[in-house]
């Protein structure tokens, strides 16, 4: 059966006893045990729930995972992969990596519980070198947000077999719909599920796929043990936004496109951060273990004070951190999603302070052309300078 | 921002009419789970005052649905039917007279012989795809002339731009039943509709996840009307269902075009298999009103009907044996779902009447989900080259 096929249905939905063409919802803390059985399937939701359980059959399907778990937050599923690193540990992750991550990376490491190194992974010498010491994780994005840098998965993840290092890649700018890294040699897959998975900003979730069970064991144990799990009813808008994944992100990246190609064109825009246009130095290494570029890009503009003016400027663009909804946003990541990267590695970490962030929505590509066209128009013009 | 004329088909889906969250910044509308709104003083005038009423997440699907049907009015009911309830109950009193298609949806029909009738008020069933009967059975008393185009479940269509030349002239209403297209593949406003219902069970949630219904209309009076129906009889929206409706129709125009063109693949397939004695959908040549349902819609829709040569049988067996494909009521969803009128949603018809209208045994409704062609097409051309092998064209069983 295609994806887009699987996508949209679950499986094993005969078999509920209702015939419900809607999983159910198991808003329940606690489940009976049977009369003829000390051990019942399911028996408290923290341990196992249906409607999470269904969730995470078919993203593990839609992964090519041998197994996935849900949980509360994409930094929760990042919390809980980190915690795979042993007391000391050593954890190399990519340089272009989202606030959050690089806040939790500054926690494990102030409180000593592991070795955090940054490096540009495009670079496959740069990882051959970081990963001589012994490496308990490599994180890398590809393509990266905001950056659209892009990481040949491939060889990195034959790099970190020979070392001996688990490869986790962080899938949430692409889904599974465009790109699937356990089939390009990864071991875990993590995605912010609040992003295209559920794709329509109605819920905050993570999930975690791996190719080899003995890891999905020790995830497994932490979660139940730590209670990391995602609850039944955002289980199940999870499953809701889920069967139009293909439709929202083959429409979304066909605008993506457009708008891409318009923004090339505007005199106000420096720089142009988006693997979908040919002339992107990682197009062609894209192209070959992705089936499309994605709906979220970034632009650089002449500085910090015309960025603030588009994001003022933008009427259907809402300015907002998070990306990948049905409704289109824009941000400006070095003050908001990567704010928590400290002033003095913002030279070296993080986006620059000039680059706007956008993530396509739903809405007619003509509409949001004219909204950028026309912010970047007033951002640029006197009325603009007045303003700053 | 009101983005209501502003703005493209696809942007107004996704923003319902606005363009700036309502509260707390939030981009997704809040559910106002609440009964009652507190009130300052005795008289005060607040916006809301008990959900029977009126409730700000239904009153924002309203707009949403305003929006797209670009309507002045937009108002949301518990369930299709309730709808259909509220409009007839406006409109319609002892000795009034209502005109109908004669395939509709048989819960209307049920709504009508059922509960209207007993009341005193006259009904014609009358074959709507044809202008002229309309301008022979309207009269004086004639107070709504009530269409569905497509007609559930044979695809028939109905001239909306040429009944209501009549139902003008005649100074009656015409409402159409636009569930099967929805406001992105038919503009009923455009086409001189005075009302258009909805059962936004279908496309609009588009999901399988709940039951709803709307009006829209321009009429200010009417609307009022209306919206004291519903209050005195309890035919209200749900915020939980209308929350999810509004989430829903963020992706109708993507779902519902994908959907139509899956769906003209799939009937110029069946069109050539020996099982199959007709198909019967809008968007292929071979439809007796292609030229009409080109002018009047974007698309075909998602809907296929096709009769099987052998008839129930051929029927029974084909909705026991597919695999990807759901039996059940309901359509429009994500996934397809095959239907069986004339046991299923129109079983309380009569079988002579069914049969005389095009609702056989021997009819099959398709509604087309979101799966690929490819295994669409394999789930049926399996059950279908089974068909032809194991039932004789004469072994027709009647119903």
């Amino acid at each position: 059966m295609s994806l887009r096929t699987r996508i949209v249905q679950r499986p094993g939905c005969r078999q509920d006893l209702s015939g419900a063409t809607s999983t159910p919802i198991y808003q329940t803390a606690t489940f009976a045990f049977s009369e003829n059985s000390s051990s019942a399937r399911f028996d408290y939701s923290r341990s196992g729930n249906p409607t999470r359980r269904i969730l995470e059959e078919k993203v593990a399907d839609l992964e090519s995972a041998v197994g996935c778990l849900s949980y509360g937050s994409g930094m929760s599923a990042l919390a809980a992969i980190f915690a795979l690193v042993p007391l000391g540990g050593r954890l190399v992750v990519s340089r272009d990596l989202y606030g959050g991550s690089f806040r939790l990376l500054s926690d494990l490491k102030e409180r000593n519980l592991a070795n955090v190194v940054f490096i540009d992974t495009r670079d496959l010498e740069e990882v051959s070198r970081a990963l001589s010491s012994q490496t308990d994780l490599l994180l890398i994005e590809s393509p990266s947000n905001p950056l659209h840098q892009v990481t040949d998965i491939r060889q990195v993840s034959d790099i970190c077999r020979r070392r001996d290092c688990l490869l986790a890649c962080d899938n949430s700018i692409m889904s599974p719909w465009l790109q699937r890294p356990l089939e390009l040699g990864a071991d875990l897959v993590i995605e912010s599920a609040t992003k295209f998975l559920g794709g329509h900003g109605d819920v905050t979730a993570g999930i975690v796929g791996w190719r080899a069970q003995e890891i999905g064991d020790r995830l497994a144990f932490a979660h139940n043990a730590l209670g990391q799990a995602l609850g039944p009813m955002d289980a199940w808008f999870l499953l809701r936004g889920l069967e139009t994944l293909a439709v929202r992100i083959d429409a979304q990246q066909k605008s993506a496109k457009v708008i891409a190609e318009a923004l090339s064109k505007n005199q106000d825009v420096r720089e142009l951060h988006f693997v979908g246009l040919p002339n992107h130095p990682g197009y062609e290494l894209h192209q070959s273990q992705a089936e499309g570029a994605g709906a979220v890009l970034s632009f650089e503009v002449e500085d910090e004070s015309i960025a603030k003016n588009v994001l003022s400027f933008t009427r259907l663009f809402a300015t907002t951190v998070s990306f990948g909804s049905t409704k289109s946003t824009i941000s400006l990541p070095h003050g908001m999603s990567h704010g928590s990267i400290p002033k003095h590695l913002k030279g070296k970490l993080g986006p620059p302070n000039n680059l706007l962030r956008i993530s396509i929505g739903l809405e007619d590509p003509e509409d949001l052309m004219e909204d950028l066209a026309q912010a970047l128009e007033r951002s640029t013009t006197n009325l603009g300078a007045n303003l700053r | 921002m009101q983005s209501a004329s502003v703005h493209r088909f696809e942007t107004r889906a996704v923003h319902g009419g606005h363009t700036k969250p309502i509260a707390e910044g939030a981009m997704v509308s809040p559910i106002f789970q609440s009964t009652t709104y507190a009130q300052n003083s005795i008289g005060d005038s607040i916006q809301h005052t008990y959900s029977r009423a009126s409730n700000p997440t239904v009153a924002r699907l309203e707009e949403a649905i305003a929006s797209l049907d670009q309507r002045q009015h937009a108002i949301c009911f518990a369930t299709g039917m309730s709808a259909s309830t509220a409009l007839f109950f406006a409109l319609l009193q002892s000795g009034d007279e209502l005109i109908c298609s004669d395939v509709v949806y048989g819960g209307t029909t049920r709504l009508i012989e059922e509960v209207l009738q007993p009341l005193g008020i006259e009904v014609r069933f009358i074959d709507t795809s044809d202008a002229t009967a309309l301008r022979r059975s309207i009269s004086k008393r004639t107070k709504l002339v009530f269409v569905e185009s497509p007609a559930n479940p044979t695809l028939k269509i109905a001239d909306i731009g040429a009944l209501a030349e009549v139902t003008k002239r005649a100074g009656t209403l015409l409402a159409v039943d636009n569930t099967f297209l929805t406001p992105c593949l038919q503009n009923c406003r455009e086409l001189g509709a005075d009302i258009a219902l909805y059962s936004t069970t279908k496309y609009f949630d588009g999901h399988n996840v709940t039951v709803g219904g709307a009006l829209t209309l321009d009429d200010a009076q009417l609307a009022k009307k209306l919206r004291r129906l519903l209050k005195t009889m309890g035919l209200n929206q749900k915020p939980f269902e209308a929350w999810l409706t509004l989430q829903g129709i963020q992706t109708l125009p993507l779902r519902i075009h994908q959907q139509s063109r899956t769906a003209l693949e799939l009937a110029s397939w069946l069109e050539g298999l020996p099982a199959i004695a007709h198909v019967f959908y809008p968007g292929l040549p071979s439809h007796f009103q292609f030229s009409l349902a080109s002018k009047q819609q974007e698309a075909g829709g998602g809907i296929i009907a096709f009769e099987l040569k052998s008839g129930f049988a051929g029927a029974r067996s084909l909705v026991s044996s597919v695999q990807l494909i759901t039996l059940a009521e309901n359509l429009g969803a994500t996934q397809s779902i095959v239907t069986h009128p004339a046991s299923m949603t129109h079983a309380d018809l009569n079988p002579h009447d069914g049969a005389r209208i095009g609702i056989t045994p021997g009819l099959i409704r398709l509604s087309v989900g979101l799966e690929s062609f490819d295994d669409l097409k394999a789930d049926l051309a399996f059950c279908l080259l089974n068909l032809s092998d194991s039932i004789s064209a004469t072994g027709e069983v009647t119903l």
